[in-house]
């Protein structure tokens, strides 16, 4: 454990404290609650589209008015809800899962909150303007976001807050990896790392290594927009979409690897047993980390301009590490003594449904069959079983997991397993539907269909699970309601689990931990001590 | 590898500059090793004042440059700050 000096003056608690402080709970805490906020602002738009889209015919909104939503709604959840909140689990666990006792570069981490608070405002306040929001996707594809197809104020203030909201991730990412490098306790080595420490540090390179590319996008963007012409020439759209998608895929596993660690996680200790293949799991993150930054052109299959022998292979050899992941997710269980937990509950739903996302990716990253579904809602289902039915799931296994150790309190079982089936239920009637819709062709993107095709039917189911998830999700903030009000005391460790994080308090003090740190020989150090008392 | 497939300079350049950019993270966050005993901030008025200075410098583009020439400033200001605070 770090050593420290306490300052001589109390903790910040006003309202100031929320605004300036740098403990890295609040700092986490803060940006969670922020991402939250935009994510149930995000699933507002996302039902919108949906009742738009229920049956043909324009119902409630124009057809300029639907580009706003989708554009909106995809900014929203990837820049500003499921990017932030991975980073938020990454600022609090990380230091406390290495033993230390504050964040590295707690000013810069204060600052990636800010920007993201910030950069979140800019984007929304195109709603505002004359011409409403940014409407080019959340890609901001060139040339629909140029100047002259989408002009006014809105797209300029979507550009703005996207730079902002990546210059956030590099920052919030930066102080973690300077964590990691500095600031673990002693005995504390890189292979004694806890998979989700590990599984954060591999999200936070990919996020210095690519998010700046997303920075330089939107300020070479936004220059063109104010008559630089810089994508205006015949190369220019495939040069932004090169510089887009650099960021654009690596993002992916952004949104990933944070909640397949948690889960790795929430499996091992709901079986009582260790990682297995932990090192195995290492090599495949790193592997992963390296091929996520060679896959980018996939993306562009259909425009021509990219080796799209070169990018199906690195695409396509994604699959190894993920295999590999998804071996040790398998390989954990087996033989333990598994606990049904809710946390439980959500990693196995995550296990399952992001296979969907994942086995349907193989097939997109086939240009024979990617020409097919490209810019269809097969493409809309396969991105959302990663991110919604994937990752979310990935996320509240996370939040159900740590919140005993976040607010001292365990949230309700009973909702919380109301929480998990509604979730599942409401993701399979959205997203199944989609499959089928793309494949027969209904293009994303639009805001209505010719009764002709049929579609009808499908897109009323897809409406009627929406509604569904937002049910579950408002079953959740109930749940959080109660507790706050009438949870049972978790206690320093409620689980049983494994690592340093549940040595310290519930919640943890303002340097983590008051008693010394448990002796560090695996990344386990938790499940040693008991290993120990039992011999 | 890539570099066999295409000539395309844009898309050849991105991975090495990305490499750039962590090369120098990794650099700082080297320096970051703790360093027994140290002051930690409670509070940072420069980090906050830092964000509105960049979203200012942002919405220059939109609002026109006074915005842009008030972020500066701002920004100017807390990097001032950042420097006295680390001093304590």
């Amino acid at each position: 454990m770090s050593a420290t000096i306490t300052p001589p003056y109390a903790p910040v608690r006003s309202l100031v404290g929320l605004a300036v402080g740098t403990d890295h709970k609040g700092v986490a805490l803060r940006l969670g609650g922020a991402a939250f906020a935009f994510f149930l602002a995000g699933g507002i738009l996302a039902l919108l589209m949906r009742a738009e889209l229920a049956q043909p015919g324009m119902q409630i909104t124009s057809r300029g008015g639907y580009d706003q939503l989708f554009s909106m709604h995809g900014s929203t959840m990837i820049y500003l809800f499921v990017t932030p909140i991975a980073l938020a689990l990454g600022t609090y666990f990380v230091p406390l899962q290495v033993g230390a006792a504050e964040i590295a570069w707690p000013r810069l981490n204060l600052l990636g909150f800010w920007l993201l608070v910030l950069g979140g405002m800019i984007m929304w306040s195109g709603f505002l303007t004359r011409g409403g929001a940014g409407s080019a996707a959340w890609t901001g594809e060139y040339p629909q976001s140029a100047a002259i197809h989408s002009p006014g104020a809105g797209m300029d203030l979507w550009c703005a807050g996207v730079a902002l909201a990546g210059l956030a991730g590099i920052a919030l990412a930066a102080s973690q990896i300077a964590t990691i490098a500095g600031r673990r306790a002693p005995g504390m080595t890189l292979l004694r790392m806890p998979v989700f420490t590990w599984s954060m540090l591999v999200t936070c390179l990919m996020t210095v290594a690519s998010f700046p590319a997303l920075v330089l996008a939107m300020a070479l963007l936004l220059a063109d927009r104010h008559g630089a012409a810089i994508f205006d020439s015949a190369g220019g759209p495939a040069a932004y979409q090169n510089i887009f998608w650099f960021y654009g895929h690596p993002v992916v596993y952004v949104m990933f690897f944070p909640f397949l660690g948690a889960v790795l996680e929430v499996v091992s200790t709901f079986s009582g047993r260790r990682v297995f293949g932990y090192r195995a799991v290492v090599i495949s993150l790193l592997v992963f980390t390296a091929l996520s930054m060679s896959v980018w052109g996939h993306h562009m299959f259909t425009t021509g301009q990219v080796a799209n022998g070169y990018f199906s292979l690195t695409s396509t050899m994604l699959a190894i590490p993920a295999g590999l992941e998804y071996l040790a997710m398998i390989g954990t269980m087996v033989g333990g003594a598994i606990v049904l937990r809710t946390p439980m509950l959500f990693a196995l739903g995550f296990i399952v449904q992001f296979l969907v996302g994942g086995l349907s990716g193989i097939y997109v990253a086939s240009p024979p069959l990617d020409y097919h579904v490209h810019d269809s809602y097969f493409v809309v289902a396969h991105f959302h079983y990663t991110l919604l039915a994937g990752s979310v799931f990935g996320l509240f296994a996370a939040v159900y997991y740590w919140w005993p150790k976040v607010t001292g309190r365990l949230l309700f079982e009973r909702l919380g397993r109301v929480h998990f089936w509604l979730f599942v239920l409401g993701t399979h009637l959205t997203f199944i539907p989609q499959f089928v819709l793309g494949y027969e062709g209904m293009p994303r993107r639009v805001a209505d269909y010719s009764p002709a095709y049929g579609w009808g039917g499908w897109n009323t189911v897809s409406t009627v699970g929406a509604g569904i998830v937002a049910l579950s999700v408002v079953v959740f903030i109930v749940n959080v309601a109660l507790t706050s009000i009438a949870g049972r005391p978790a206690g320093a460790d409620p689980w049983e689990a494994h690592t340093l994080e549940w040595a310290t308090t519930s919640p943890p003090p303002r340097h983590n931990f008051t008693a010394a740190l448990p002796a560090i020989r695996s990344p386990a150090p938790l499940l040693d001590l008991r290993e120990e008392a039992i011999l | 590898m890539l570099v066999l497939w295409t000539d395309d300079v844009v898309a050849v350049v991105l991975l090495p500059g990305a490499i750039l950019v962590v090369l120098v993270v990794a650099l700082g966050a080297a320096r970051a090793r703790d360093p027994g005993e140290r002051w930690v901030p409670e509070a940072s008025a420069s980090a906050a004042l830092g964000a509105g200075a960049l979203a200012l410098l942002a919405l220059g583009a939109v609002a026109g440059l006074w915005a842009a020439l008030i972020g500066a400033g701002l920004l100017l200001l807390a990097l001032i700050a950042a420097v006295r605070e680390r001093r304590g």
